[in-house]
């Protein structure tokens, strides 16, 4: 694989980057309501401290271009401010400490639907006007339309209140009072299940459809004929033939998805209190905590770079075409 | 030919899944080492540990957890020696207050505790008050000496007499952690983390942001042991999850429950609804700011500024449909700022000064006030000839704001007024409603909100006043009348003559209507009584057993279900403005047999696909 390829596309990666902090700046700035508010919720302020508290937090200077290149700069050193909203905490702690619990979680659940989806979809177009393909088709258009706030409630009431099988909040229990690894990780598990489950099936449709569509098309291909014609049997033709060609769209469509797997990880959040990035998220706008704010797009946006940089890489490794 | 690649790897994958799936549930509960804990849920996390950085409600449950007030409140809010004050009097001239502390109080750290601390942490406030970094969160009102002659007594000396330093609801701190802290650190970086040192029965032990506060017995606590070793506040996003949390039993008790959720939850046979009267009511402000001709400040139009304006639009709404529609029952009709459940101090307009709900009436008197339709397209003009078009401002964080705001707007367009609305996040209403006296242009026509008080009415009147424009006044009142009965009512003697004053001023903010005051909400709470008894409401009536302004509920549970049958108490609102009428037509059946309706209509779906297919079997193989 090319040096020139892969050092074009860190390059492009790297320019988007700074478009991103740029607007993402510009942006936040341009909402209305002033920053200074959330640092004064005390209304008994005078105008002294109104001023003095500006000074403190850089909201005097002149949004362009003094308070962006400091922006710009300090981002650069990893240093992202301090949170409006946790009176003086670093942007890097408020939002390091909720990256782990919702990489957890998206993780869990990504895996699970890869894993459900592909095989389901594989088999469904492999096995077409089989029952696994009509039956699954079904269910996957159903939990592909379903909106996840909605389904999550839906396996709260069920599985958490009525059955009482697992928690429906939070991701540990407060005041374990074990120190006991096992006994900690089997909390933590059993607080995953619900939230990875509402997470997992609301992808597991999408990627069961496109993987089932994927194989059909492949199946049509001459070079599948070719190998039969071969006498390979069906399971080597699977593996080695249809499999490959047929993944090449998905792993487009999972790094997209990274974009908007946020979106996802916010609404299974909500409704689970799942303390990650998306609650984070929502504290962080309805408080307007510019500096988290910026720090969380930020990261998001870095993320979806990255994601399709890995794309663009894995699938110039899997399709030889794509290498010039 | 065997199974396809597929199939095998689908059968192992699933298998793995369920086996792990099914082992959860077992591990999933892991008790908690034995330990007695109490949780409760609330949608509003804690905003700060330091008293001096904290503006939510929830925060002040926190504190009156982790720390004591001088003068503690009773049962009907009335002044109690259950505080570090045992005792206290006052001099002749009303101006020197002398308080017996308790002895044998500790700090959670094992340190003595006594009068001492009360002086430090009332100096500490005083003196930041000369400083740039003023703690202006707590007001010591006319207070100008604050000394602990010995270890049982604080002596306060007052500028005039007022009763007012009785209500400090100030926590005392402790003078060996705090005399380090300067004012501008309790202002800004000085977060009070964990663990907290303070007298209160629960202190502050961990605070994982976004999940739960953890606050552990005080076990040097001066008081009557609480049954509990922990207290828990779990913070859900989202408040149909933490009813479900409650009917499931994760956690014991719930704030600011929905009224959708009220009925289902207090029907179910182990918890109880409590329907409580807030202290504090909604209101429309009208922006009263006069910008003696400024442009680009204070509202649209002059008819704000005008009385007979307001009062005329007051008959204009029925807020009897308000309470009904947008509160779904849960409320009382609004009239004077300080609310019926201080019965002592609100004042209930007369049959004479009552403004009812009249279309007619409001029509009459907004012709009478001067405010016409002059050229009959449906919207009356102002004294200057422009068109009455008015802006609404409320902030997004109650539901009812939005729905009151637009039955307020249908009204207002039938007597001939333009309302138009906007529903922004609660800092830029702030922003919106700040005058110049404040740094910016207070450019709103009306604002939507609501206020909280504390048991002295005097919080509720002092919004009122001249002086706070620039403050606390949102509506730019300015009645010299009524900022010299404001004054008078701080330094009366006895409280029957301050309650003379106190009637006078609600009567004239009711008459001038520098806000419309809509309703008094109600706060619902929830709680078990399968696995805790000796709930005590604050105030008794109509009050609510926690997030009120007091610890007694925490001291005086017991596991177990009450004991002996008693009738327990429910839904009760507070008296004097007429019964509660039971929520209209609230859907009250259990959404489990729905959601199992649905899964089954999926299943079947699917099933009837799979067996209504047709002979199709074969696959592309058998292109030729």
């Amino acid at each position: 694989m090319g040096a020139r390829y892969f050092g074009r596309k860190v390059f492009q990666a790297f320019l988007t980057i700074l478009f991103v902090l740029v607007v993402n700046f510009l942006l936040f700035r341009a909402m209305p309501g002033s920053a200074e508010r959330i640092l004064l919720r005390n209304p008994h302020i005078s105008q002294a401290q109104l001023e003095a508290q500006r000074e403190r937090w850089g909201l005097n200077k002149p949004i362009i271009p003094d308070q962006l290149v400091d922006y710009v700069i300090a981002t650069a050193q990893g240093d992202l401010g301090y949170s409006f909203q946790f009176r003086g905490q670093p942007v890097t702690e408020v939002i390091g400490g909720k990256i782990g619990p919702t990489v957890l979680l998206i993780g869990t659940g990504e895996i699970i639907a890869l894993i459900v989806g592909l095989i389901l979809g594989a088999y469904a177009g492999w096995r077409r006007g089989g029952p696994v393909d009509y039956g699954g088709t079904a269910v996957a258009l159903v939990l592909y339309a379903m909106p996840s706030f909605w389904l999550g409630m839906i396996l709260l009431i069920i599985f958490s209140t009525t059955l009482g099988l697992y928690p429906g909040h939070g991701m540990v229990t407060p005041g374990l009072g074990t120190d006991d690894p096992v006994a900690r990780i089997t909390d933590l598990l059993g607080h995953l299940v619900l939230p990875a489950a509402t997470y997992a099936l609301g992808y597991i449709g999408q990627y069961s459809l496109l993987m089932r569509s994927s194989i059909i098309e492949v199946l049509a291909e001459d070079y599948i004929q070719t190998a039969r014609a071969k006498g390979l049997d069906e399971t080597r033709i699977l593996r080695s033939h249809a499999l490959p060609n047929a993944m090449l769209p998905t792993v487009t469509l999972v790094a997209i998805n990274f974009g908007y797997l946020w979106a996802g990880a916010i609404t299974v959040e909500e409704v689970f209190s799942w303390p990650g990035l998306g609650t984070l998220t929502v504290d962080a706008l309805s408080s307007r905590d510019y500096p988290v704010l910026q720090g969380i797009f930020l990261l998001l946006s870095v993320s979806v770079i990255l994601a399709n940089l890995v794309a663009d890489v894995v699938y110039s490794r899997l399709d030889p075409r794509v290498r010039t | 030919m065997g199974l396809s690649l597929p199939v095998k790897l689908a059968r192992i994958a699933l298998s793995a899944g369920l086996a792990f799936g099914a082992a959860l549930p077992a591990g999933a509960h892991v008790a908690a080492a034995d330990k007695l804990i109490f949780r409760i849920g609330t949608t509003q996390e804690i905003d700060s540990l330091n008293p001096f950085q904290a503006y939510l409600y929830s925060s002040y449950e926190a504190f009156i957890l982790n720390y004591d007030i001088l003068v503690g409140f009773g049962p009907d809010l009335e002044y109690a020696p259950t505080g570090f004050a045992e005792s206290w009097t006052v001099s002749p001239d009303g101006k020197l207050y002398t308080f017996k502390i308790r002895s044998g109080i500790k700090w959670s750290d094992g340190q003595p505790a006594n009068a001492k601390d009360v002086a430090f942490t009332y100096n500490y406030i005083l003196d930041s008050l000369k400083t740039d970094n003023p703690l202006t969160l707590f007001t010591l009102t006319k207070v100008t000496k604050v000394v602990a002659p010995d270890d049982s007594t604080v002596v306060i000396t007052l500028s005039d007499p007022s009763s007012l330093i009785l209500g400090a609801y100030i926590p005392i701190l402790p003078e060996h952690v705090w005399k380090t802290i300067t004012p501008e650190q309790a202002n800004n970086e000085f977060a009070d983390d964990p663990p907290v040192v303070g007298t209160g029965p629960f202190q502050a032990a961990e605070w994982q942001k976004g999940q739960f506060t953890r606050f552990v017995r005080n076990p040097n606590y001066w008081g009557p042991k609480p049954v509990m070793d922990e207290v828990q506040f779990i913070y859900f996003s989202n408040q149909d999850a933490m009813d479900q949390a409650l009917k499931k039993g994760d956690i014991d008790a719930a704030r600011s429950i929905l009224p959708s959720q009220f009925k289902q939850l207090d029907d179910d046979p182990n918890i109880v609804g409590v329907n409580g009267s807030t202290n504090g009511f909604d209101q429309l402000s009208f922006n009263g700011y006069d910008a003696k001709g400024k442009k680009g400040v204070g509202g649209s139009t002059k008819a704000l500024l005008d009385p007979k304006f307001r009062d005329a639009l007051g008959y204009a709404i029925d807020k009897d449909l308000l309470v009904k529609q947008a509160l779904q029952g849960y409320g009382e009709v609004g009239t004077t700022p300080v609310p019926p459940v201080l019965k002592t101090w609100h004042y209930q307009p007369g049959p004479g000064e009552l403004r009812t709900f009249n279309l007619d009436e409001a029509r009459k008197r907004l012709d009478a006030a001067g405010y016409l339709d002059s050229n009959g397209n449906g919207t009356r003009e102002d004294k200057e000839g422009k068109e009455i078009s008015l802006n609404l401002v409320t902030p997004n964080t109650n539901a009812y704001y939005a729905q009151s705001a637009s039955l307020i707007a249908d009204w207002y367009k039938q007597v001939g007024i333009k309302l138009n609305i906007q529903v922004l996040d609660k800092d830029t209403v702030t922003t919106y409603v700040t005058p110049p006296e404040a740094g910016k242009k207070a450019n709103f026509d009306i604002e939507l909100w609501g206020w909280g008080g504390s048991p002295d009415p005097d919080f509720l009147l002092s919004i009122f006043p001249t002086s706070q424009i620039g403050g606390w006044s949102d509506s730019f009142y300015s009645n010299p009348e009524y900022d010299k009965l404001y004054d008078e009512q701080q330094i009366a003697p006895t409280q029957a003559e301050r309650k003379v004053i106190t009637d006078k001023m609600q009567q004239i903010v009711y008459r001038d209507a520098p806000y419309d005051i809509l309703y008094y909400s109600s706060e619902l709470q929830a709680y078990r009584i399968d696995k805790w008894h000796g709930y005590k409401l604050q105030p008794r009536d109509g009050g609510t057993p926690f997030f009120s302004f007091g610890v007694e509920s925490y001291l005086s549970l017991q596991t177990g279900p009450e004991p002996t049958p008693t009738p327990v108490p429910v839904a009760s609102g507070a008296p004097s403005v007429g019964p509660v009428p039971p929520p209209a037509s609230v859907a009250s059946s259990n959404s489990v047999p729905l959601v199992i309706g649905i899964v089954g209509l999926i299943a079947v779906i699917a099933i009837g696909m799979v067996l209504m297919r047709g002979r199709r079997t074969k696959t592309e193989d058998e292109e030729e």
